[in-house]
């Protein structure tokens, strides 16, 4: 099934379907895209403290230590409610204490790792799924509706374009987003000098592997559709459904309360790497282990079946 | 035959074009406000008083009026880069489009940078993540002017 497999061929065609993504304008969007959403989400959880030490040391003088830390730690406050809820807890809004383990889930991500960077990172996390299906969507369908790759199989093999391009497609999007990543902790290094180097540098790096970990299994997914639908706008709705499934059904699991008939529904996300993404960020490196081992399943998975849809379709 | 990228490039050229003509046109509407409070000691009648609202936010009526006088004098400069490159790109001419691209990108990276360190200077919590995101676009550009379409703007 694999064979003709050639990592010069792999190189090359990931090589050019970067530039040709660049070219063609969807490789632009999709940089725009992950930039300005991508600073707005650090923007949104950043600026509440720039804002009140602006206020606070209003005209040019330095406010206390005391007024600062109060401030900070208001913020903060906010960012862990939502961390929590982001991880499956109770609302910010809600008087309910969340369970025991997410408590102590979010201390490690609140109190051992720097508290901003790591609000800024689960925000980023929730959008990534999204952000990859408009980079992803187009990485076959395009060319398989102008029958372009006949152009490309008396020279290639199958196997050559659809891993080659899959290949690309991961690494252009890893560009992107640790680009982001780097000016996200340059920009509260610098500027709010709130966490040592060390720390905001080594969470970043950390961060980045776990996107790198999550982005495979997504990007599987959308080669997956890409290689299956004959019309790049069919490819690009599905891919949007697929990134949207986690999210959707994590909503509607939470919002049907205590209907315990609709709870069920709430484990479908874990049909997705949705369910188990957050868990790259918890503080046992056992359910951090697990997390990756399923990320990588879920990879293998999307990737035999959309080579064996694409292995075998008219071209 | 055009690459589809220099047609995106144009599309994107043509939002920015109008959302900057927006920010030039509130931020000579704030610099007016600013000489009148300036020159007369208040504002307009039923409109909240400047100096109390800038106060809250951290800012000075003289830092205020630099900050929306750089900010208008770099947009009216962009603004005509911006739609002169958009043409430039869709006919893929070289002066029009090359070189007004490339102009638009070293203009807006110079504003935006001349922007922060101005705020930074005075009170470094006045620059916030937006002020970097008003960088992504003109870098981008000046990337892919270079280095996607460089052989692309020779008309």
């Amino acid at each position: 099934m694999m064979s003709g497999l050639n990592l010069k061929h792999l190189i090359l065609i990931g090589t050019s379907s970067n530039r040709n993504s660049i070219r063609s304008g969807a490789g632009i969007v999709v940089i725009l895209l992950t930039f300005f959403v991508g600073l707005m989400m650090a923007g949104a959880i950043l600026t509440p403290i720039e804002m009140g030490k602006a206020v606070i040391g209003n005209g040019g003088a330095k406010p206390s230590p005391e007024e600062e830390e109060k401030m900070v730690n208001t913020v903060v406050d906010g960012v862990r409610s939502l961390v929590i809820w982001l991880m499956g807890g109770e609302s910010p809004f809600s008087d309910k204490k969340s369970p025991e383990p997410l408590e102590k889930w979010a201390d490690y991500l609140m109190k051992d790792r720097p508290a901003l960077l790591s609000g800024v990172l689960l925000l980023l996390f929730t959008v990534l799924p999204t952000i990859f299906a408009v980079g992803s969507f187009n990485q076959t369908t395009g060319d398989i509706a102008t029958r372009g790759l006949r152009y490309l199989l008396p020279r290639t093999e199958r196997v050559n374009l659809y891993f080659g391009r899959f290949l690309g497609t991961t690494v252009y999007s890893l560009i992107s987003i640790s680009i982001l990543v780097v000016i996200v902790v340059f920009y509260i290094g610098l500027k709010l000098k709130m966490y040592a180097w060390g720390e905001l540098i080594s969470w970043g790096v950390w961060a980045l592997a776990a996107y790198a970990i999550v982005s495979l299994p997504y990007i599987a997914f959308y080669s997956w559709m890409s290689g299956m639908m004959s019309s790049s706008f069919a490819a690009f709705i599905t891919c949007l459904l697929g990134a949207l499934y986690g999210p959707t059904l994590s909503l509607f699991s939470r919002f049907s309360g205590n209907l315990e008939m609709l709870q069920f529904v709430g484990y479908l996300k874990y049909l997705s790497p949705w369910g188990i993404q957050a868990y790259l960020f918890h503080h046992d490196i056992k359910m951090v282990i697990m997390a990756t081992s399923l990320c990588l399943f879920y990879t293998g998975m999307f990737l035999f079946l959309g080579y064996r849809r694409f292995a075998t379709r008219d071209l | 035959m055009r690459p589809g990228g220099l047609t995106t490039l144009a599309v994107i050229n043509g939002i920015f074009a109008l959302w900057k003509l927006f920010e030039a046109l509130s931020s000579g509407v704030a610099l007016g406000m600013a000489f009148m409070v300036k020159s007369q000691g208040k504002g307009p009648e039923n409109m909240p008083d400047l100096e109390e609202m800038l106060e809250q936010s951290g800012m000075t009526l003289d830092l205020y009026m630099i900050n929306s006088g750089i900010v208008l004098g770099v947009n009216l400069l962009i603004v005509p880069l911006l739609i002169c490159s958009l043409i430039g790109y869709l006919k893929q001419k070289r002066v029009l489009g090359k070189w007004m691209g490339n102009l638009y990108g070293l203009v807006a990276t110079a504003g935006g940078i001349a922007v922060i360190y101005f705020l930074y200077q005075h009170n470094n919590n006045l620059v916030n993540m937006f002020h970097v995101m008003g960088l992504v676009y003109p870098l981008l550009t000046l990337f892919v002017l270079n280095i996607s379409f460089r052989k692309d703007l020779v008309r």
